[in-house]
């Protein structure tokens, strides 16, 4: 009986050290490390689920008016809105809204890469805006991307939460920063907005961390300057 | 009892161990890693199931002259005005014969919205009920209806099954983008799934016309395909 013991003992410590030898091959095969990360859809779903209860932002900051929607915005800025719509849409060439553009060029890092330029838009023969956009890898290895526009108008539909919406500086200039729901800005949009003579430059980041975000804001600031 | 050797215990309980632990799941591994493949099978989205999607303009970046070939395809909505169904439709196949499975899940996301440029919605794909991204079919001048996720269940060939899924609408977005009319812009981001376009539908130099009409529930029909091998 005793040696029986004596040998099941034995048995026991032999498996645990082959589990542990099995392992360790598996790590070093790097089994693990090649495996993606997973994607918690669990997650990204209860942020947006804990941002939509809370209060929505209705208001005006640095001259730009913003609401859920176009409902919630003053007449004047409905009617402004409606005006353009009204007269139509078209594609014009980027040098014919010359005066939108930016003084200097952006200068995101190099892994931000630029997309093909698009016509501007002419509404109601008025030159509408520019807009510029960018790809990048973003949190987790997922598509980031980078939307800026310089457009007339000052008010925007944004549903956000007013606890994201502050006011910031980027770059020497004031602006309305609307944070990611989490600094992380795993699937998530942020923007930025800058008021212009003109009416107000835009920036709108998905999948950028709130870091990232203020990177981009920056290079956007010195350009405008 | 026959005396049995020491070492001859001390040899079997080694070989033992050895196989007990290779047998044994590595932690953390997380999802099973089942090495099935998968294939999704992207359809025309909008109209209702069953109906013929009509194409308005063939493969192209952006649908003006002269034409420069892409990989998105515009799709009309028979609709004048907006807010107009926009569905996140494929056949889904896996190589497992075990009956229907759910071989990925689908979250839809805004990714732009129309106050700097065009409303882009897309939906991220990620494999069965736990792993990785694997593919992000896109759709502009789209604003997200449905935010929920969704299950996307497979079967063997030649069993099919599909996903028909309400996940946007339609939206103005002309204001800052170049478009005419409601019509999805429908495309896909890269990621890691191996990706082929059906070659079937012609580039836009070929058509950007208004009546070339697509059944949006024939698999022969699908835009682009993913394909994928579960766990790797």
């Amino acid at each position: 009986m005793k040696r029986i013991a004596l040998t099941l003992a034995l048995l026991g410590v032999l498996a645990g050290v082959g589990f542990g030898i099995a392992k360790l091959v598996g790590e070093v095969r790097g089994t693990e490390a090649q495996r993606p990360t997973a994607t918690d859809f669990g997650t990204i779903e209860a942020r947006r689920a804990t941002e939509t209860a809370q209060p929505r932002f209705v208001g005006e900051l640095l001259g730009i008016f913003i609401g859920p929607t176009e409902g919630t915005w003053p007449k004047d800025l409905q009617d402004e809105a409606s005006q353009r719509l009204a007269g139509g849409c078209v594609d014009v060439p980027r040098v014919e809204a010359k005066s939108l553009d930016f003084p200097r060029p952006i200068a995101l890092p190099k892994e931000y890469s630029p997309e093909d330029l698009v016509p501007a838009r002419s509404c109601g023969g008025q030159v509408a805006g520019l807009t510029w956009g960018y790809t990048v890898s973003g949190v987790e290895g997922i598509p980031g991307h980078v939307q800026i526009s310089r457009s007339v108008g000052k008010a925007r539909t944004y549903d956000v939460a007013s606890d994201r919406v502050s006011i910031e500086h980027f770059g020497g200039r004031d602006a309305i920063f609307i944070r990611p729901v989490t600094p992380d800005g795993l699937a998530q949009i942020a923007y930025v907005l800058f008021p212009e003579p003109f009416g107000v430059t835009g920036v709108q980041t998905f999948n950028l961390s709130e870091a990232d975000t203020t990177v981009v804001a920056q290079a956007v600031a010195e350009a405008s300057k | 009892m026959r005396h049995i050797p020491m070492r001859f215990i001390a040899a079997g309980a080694l070989i033992i161990g050895f196989l007990g632990g290779l047998a044994l799941p590595l932690p953390g591994r997380g999802n099973a890693t089942t090495g099935d493949a998968i294939t999704v099978y992207m359809q025309p989205p909008t109209l209702g199931w069953g109906s013929s999607s009509r194409l308005t303009c063939g493969r192209h970046t952006t649908c003006l002259s002269p034409y420069a070939t892409g990989s998105a395809l515009d799709w009309d909505d028979n609709n004048t005005g907006y807010g107009n169904p926009v569905y996140y439709r494929s056949y889904n196949f896996t190589s497992n014969t075990g009956g229907i499975i759910q071989v990925a899940r689908g979250l839809p996301l805004q990714t732009q919205t129309a106050q700097d440029g065009c409303a882009i919605m897309s939906v991220w794909v990620a494999e069965g009920t736990s792993g990785p991204l694997r593919a992000i079919p896109k759709y502009d001048h789209v604003n997200v209806y449905n935010a929920a996720s969704f299950p996307i269940w497979g079967r063997a060939y030649p069993q099919t099954q599909y996903t028909n899924r309400r996940v946007g609408s339609t939206v103005d977005d002309r204001a800052l983008c170049s478009t005419t009319g409601s019509h999805v812009h429908e495309d896909y981001y890269p990621h890691s799934a191996s990706y082929t376009q059906n070659t079937a539908y012609p580039t836009a130099q070929e058509y950007h016309g208004t009546s070339r009409t697509y059944a949006n529930n024939n698999v022969n029909n699908y835009t682009r395909r993913f394909q994928w091998t579960e766990g790797r």
